[in-house]
């Protein structure tokens, strides 16, 4: 009347456990709710407790090994009762067998059987392949192969089942239902990785200004549209006036075209400005190699080539890589104000809101004019307050009155 | 169609070449009684003993002989009576046959087909048991045939006889005495094309020689267990038909490599490392090779079917892989 | 052609400048091997040339040769120019075997010449195999194979000289005694003091000749090139004969295993010494031969070294038939 003690599902990110200690070896008795052994998983620490009373027969898995949810890890059974432990071998001759105590034998911890130690996963090439091109995250597959290998049949299984619906164990009563899993991508993982390394190691310092774009629009006029469009064949647009402002500011303010390396800092060569660009998958920032240098109409044509790319998955590493500087424009979608977490290993990041018509001072008279806010975040290990601060009127001069810019 | 024994086929290669061809000549020691295992048996009567005589012992210039009468345009079919033998001839097979064509630029030709049997006959003991299709595969130059059935003796043989390039025709004794389908009607066999037996999803069983019999033993066993596996003959080692090999492998995503000869520098070593250059990520499962122990092979009965592969121990590599 | 007292002054010359050539082109090997412009190993017949004159001049134009590593001089004998074998012997495109043999391997089949060998002993087999092919295509050839001292020792030599006298096979075996195989005496190898008499193991008649001497050699060879043609078989030729240089470049003359006192009296019997005596010829006659030779072979090598470098595609041709 053997029972199985499996690793219990304990959250939506849940897919190993580490076992962490045991509290019962081969031999010992155990009540049920008794706790048998102590795991962890990526958010708790959690204690598993006994299924039934009896004595504890057999024993899978040592602390230290990383054991899928699901996977067996321990057997209790009658005191007397014996069992052949092959029943729950994948095969045989690879793992050695489990020492079973007998009743009257001394209790002794077993040397068992276990799956690969160190958290290493054995997946066959195939399926590895397979599970590539699927987009599936190769944590999320259980193995039913040698050693708890994954094989062909468990990536087949684990799509035939549709995305996350986890069949075998059920979900601790008190934690939220389910709904859907969705595994994270690399993109996924990378982008969550990277911000979250950024947001904890540069303490962000974050300054506002309301800019006048009256001038700014009245530059981007009709005449130098049509222009542009029949000399370059390019249209210009706001966001392109904003990348050139940004850049020439920079030259003034080299400080925050930089990176904290260690103990110094280093100023980039050249202002390459990146574009937060959303893609339905995650957030990519291609960069427009020395912006500060090229003409209106170069930017416009760099700024269009890079957003298709990025939408077409085209974009090469060095396209990425290059960002000195970033600016991201959420305008298009009625968001007013917001800040940003800086793009390691860069020194500040402009957020940019939506331009609309509102009522100003203006010499005493209330007008209405084309506002935007913008704010800067800077990272305040490499820069100050007011450095960040002469830089955001500098460019909010240079926006409202372009001719400052020359 | 008629069914002859690969002993008859080959001999029928034979005597069907010399007919078409005057320069082809078969010589060896007991040829011209068949006395070892009833190949040449006959041919002297149709082709006189101009074209079909015995030999002293003397292997090395049994094959120096082919080399220079090659060499003059004759194309001579030397038969060495056991592979074990051709150790004894290694320096003209291997520095002669395999490379005077190269080193000479292309100037000389050696049409030549060294004919010897290999693998068990049945407690023969190590020195006429020997299977040692392996040793040849390496020298580049030399071309290997390993035909499995009489119908690939027969259509190989004719093939081998006919090409330019000098040839190991590597029988196998203990098939000489089994039948097969063999037409009436003149065909050949190319080199470098694999043969198909049987067909199945699950694992393909690349066979050689005298395993390809056992390997489709094998299958029938593993069918009624519900495992389908594929039994594929390359029937020529040098050229070797790859291509059909990782087309099977790609369907199959296992594969069992079945050799007679001892396992440690196979030939099966070789497949499995194109299979794996080639094509790792169709694999869901380590490549398995069958093949005799790494030891001589032993006198007594018990002893001999432990040392060498058979269908059980193929069965076996099959579920192995099934479960892994 | 007639006998020592017959012959004329013309056949003279020609005799002696066949030999010139050989001794030429193996002086120049050996100085451009010193020189370092040839790599690889070679091993030069300075000191042997009566045997490949002599049996050359028994041989007619279809017959087949085969010779051993040290076989520029029969391979020459044979008829093949001096341009492409020096090729060869630089690794070139335009070499004989457009350098995928060198020196050890030299061919020229259109001349007859099927190869010197580069194992030792491996020759003879072949060469009873051409004999065999030549009694079943009835073309009245005959193939003379070369091979040295020590050769007559091993599994093949016997193999061989067993099935030709078995078969009637025309061949005809020519042994360069020179006493040394590489740094070993032959004194210290072969069980009898003439290999000839190993013929006689074999049913064949066994020959010894001075093999300085290109007239001598020439009579007996003439004698068994008789034999073999007219179907009576193989014969056994021991020439006694010694190598000025050394084994192979980078072996000196003397000294290691051979005593200064040995390669002098050797000397004083020079095939070319001894031609010049036995033909009576002047200075007169003899210096414009040389020059003439000594000029075509720096002219071979102005050749070789003007060639260009095979191109590494051909490293993949003539794998197979």
């Amino acid at each position: 009347m053997a029972t199985e003690v499996t690793i219990p599902n304990l959250g939506y990110t849940m897919t190993v456990a580490k076992i962490l200690k045991w509290l019962k070896s081969v031999g010992d008795p155990v009540e049920v709710g008794e706790i048998l052994l102590e795991i962890e998983t990526d958010k708790v620490n959690y204690g598993i407790e006994s299924p039934a009373s009896g004595v504890v027969k057999a024993i899978f898995a040592k602390p230290g090994d990383e054991i899928p949810v699901g996977q067996l890890v321990a057997i209790i059974g009658g005191e007397k009762e014996e069992m052949d432990l092959r029943l729950y071998q994948k095969t045989e001759k690879e793992k050695p067998v489990p020492q079973v105590v007998q009743a009257a034998a001394s209790k002794e911890t077993v040397a068992a059987a276990s799956p690969p130690t160190g958290g290493r996963r054995f997946v066959s090439p195939l399926a590895k392949r397979i599970a590539r091109e699927k987009g599936i995250d190769l944590s999320s597959l259980t193995g039913s192969g040698h050693a708890g290998r994954v094989k062909v049949a468990d990536v087949e299984k684990y799509l035939s089942e549709g995305k996350g619906k986890r069949v075998e164990v059920p979900a601790i009563p008190k934690a939220p239902e389910i709904a859907e899993i969705i595994p994270m991508t690399r993109m996924r993982r990378t982008i969550a990785q990277r911000l979250a390394q950024s947001f904890h190691d540069a303490p962000h310092f974050n300054l506002g200004t309301e800019v006048d774009m009256t001038e700014a629009i009245r530059f981007l006029d009709q005449s130098l549209q049509k222009r542009m469009e029949e000399r370059a064949g390019q249209k210009l647009s706001l966001n392109d006036i904003l990348i050139k402002a940004v850049a020439l500011t920079l030259r003034e303010h080299p400080l925050l075209n930089a990176r904290l390396r260690e103990d110094r800092v280093e100023i980039f060569k050249d202002i390459n400005i990146g574009l937060a660009v959303a893609l339905e998958k995650g957030l990519i920032v291609p960069a427009i190699e020395k912006a500060d240098q090229k003409r209106l109409w170069e930017i416009a044509k760099e700024r269009k080539d890079l957003v298709e790319k990025a939408r077409e998955g085209r974009l090469s590493l060095p396209e990425i890589e290059r960002g000195t500087f970033t600016i991201s424009n959420l305008g298009m979608y009625d968001i007013v104000f917001f800040t940003s977490i800086l793009n390691p290993p860069q020194t500040g990041i402009l957020s940019i809101g939506k331009i609309y018509d509102r009522p100003v001072v203006r010499e005493g008279e209330i007008v209405i004019r084309p506002i935007v806010e913008m704010s800067l975040a800077i990272d305040h290990r490499v820069v100050d307050g007011a450095v960040g601060a002469r830089f955001l009127q500098d460019l909010k001069d240079g926006l409202e009155k372009p001719y400052l810019l020359i | 169609m008629r069914e002859i024994k690969y002993a008859e086929a080959v001999r029928e290669a034979l005597a069907e070449e010399m007919r078409r061809d005057e320069r082809v000549f078969v010589y060896g020691e007991d040829v011209e009684l068949g006395y070892a295992f009833t190949v040449c048996k006959g041919l002297i009567d149709e082709f006189g003993r101009d074209r079909v005589w015995d030999t002293p012992i003397c292997e090395q210039t049994i094959v120096g002989v082919a080399v220079g009468a090659a060499m003059m345009g004759m194309r001579p079919v030397p038969e060495i009576q056991f592979c074990d033998l051709l150790p004894m001839c290694m320096d003209q097979i291997c520095n002669s046959a395999a490379k005077l064509r190269y080193m000479s630029g292309g100037q000389i030709k050696i049409p030549l087909v060294v004919r010897s049997p290999a693998g068990k006959w049945g407690c023969f003991a190590a020195q006429h048991s020997q299977t040692l299709d392996a040793w040849f595969t390496n020298v580049p130059g030399l071309k290997v045939a390993v035909p499995a059935t009489p119908y690939d003796a027969k259509g190989l043989l004719k093939t081998a006889i006919r090409d330019d390039s000098p040839v190991l025709f590597i029988e196998r004794k203990a098939l000489y005495q089994i039948p097969g389908p063999v037409p009436e009607e003149e065909y050949l066999v190319p080199f470098g094309e694999a043969k198909i037996h049987r067909e199945g999803k699950d694992v393909t069983i690349v066979a050689i020689g005298r395993m390809v019999s056992e390997s489709l033993k094998a299958a029938e066993q593993l069918a009624k267990e519900g495992i389908q596996v594929t039994v594929l003959d390359p029937r020529t080692l040098v050229p070797l038909d790859t291509k059909a090999i990782l087309d099977s492998v790609r369907q199959a995503h296992r594969v069992v490599i079945v050799e007679e000869g001892p396992k440690r520098g196979g030939v099966g070593g070789e497949i499995a490392a194109v299979i794996a250059e080639e094509i790792l990520d169709e694999l869901d499962a380590p490549i398995r090779r069958v093949a005799a122990l790494d030891t001589p092979i032993p006198f007594s009965k018990v002893l001999e079917d432990y040392v060498l592969p058979d269908e059980h121990k193929i069965a076996a590599a099959v579920r192995d892989l099934m479960a892994f | 052609m007639n006998t020592k007292s017959d012959l004329s002054k013309e056949k003279f010359l020609e005799l002696y400048r066949k030999l010139m050539v050989i001794r030429r082109f193996e002086e120049k090997v050996d100085e451009l091997f010193r020189a370092g412009k040839l790599t690889g190993a070679v091993h030069t017949s300075v000191g042997q040339e009566a045997v490949a004159v002599g049996v050359a001049e028994a041989l007619e134009k279809d017959d087949l040769a085969i010779a051993t590593h040290r076989g520029h001089g029969h391979c020459l004998m044979r008829g093949a120019e001096m341009k492409p074998m020096m090729a060869e012997l630089f690794g070139k495109a335009t070499g004989l075997c457009q350098g995928k043999g060198g020196s050890m391997h030299i061919v020229d089949v259109k001349k007859g010449m099927l190869g010197a060998m580069g194992i030792v002993g491996a020759g003879m087999p072949i060469a009873a195999g051409v004999g065999l092919a030549i009694k079943m295509q009835k073309t009245g050839q005959v193939c003379a194979v070369f091979f040295g001292d020590n050769a007559s020792n091993g599994g093949p030599f016997h193999e061989a000289l067993n099935v030709s006298s078995l078969w009637k096979l025309p061949v005809i075996f020519v042994c360069e005694n020179n006493l040394y195989g590489i740094s070993v005496s032959v004194k210290k190898t072969t069980s009898v003091q003439d290999i000839a008499v190993r013929g006689q193991g074999y049913g064949i008649p066994g020959v010894v000749v001075d093999g300085m001497d290109v007239l001598a050699v020439y009579e007996v060879a003439k004698e068994a090139v008789h034999r073999a043609r007219n179907g009576q078989g193989p014969t056994l030729l021991e020439c006694k004969t010694y190598r000025f240089l050394g084994h192979s470049r980078g072996d000196p003359p003397y000294g290691p295993y051979r005593t200064k006192e040995e390669l002098d009296s050797w000397k004083k019997r020079d095939p070319r010494l001894l031609l010049i005596r036995q033909g009576k010829l002047s200075d007169g006659e003899v210096e414009p031969i040389d020059r003439e030779v000594t000029e075509a072979v720096e002219e071979a090598v102005r050749y070789a070294e003007g060639s260009p470098l095979p191109d590494v595609q051909i490293a993949l041709q003539h794998i197979y038939g």
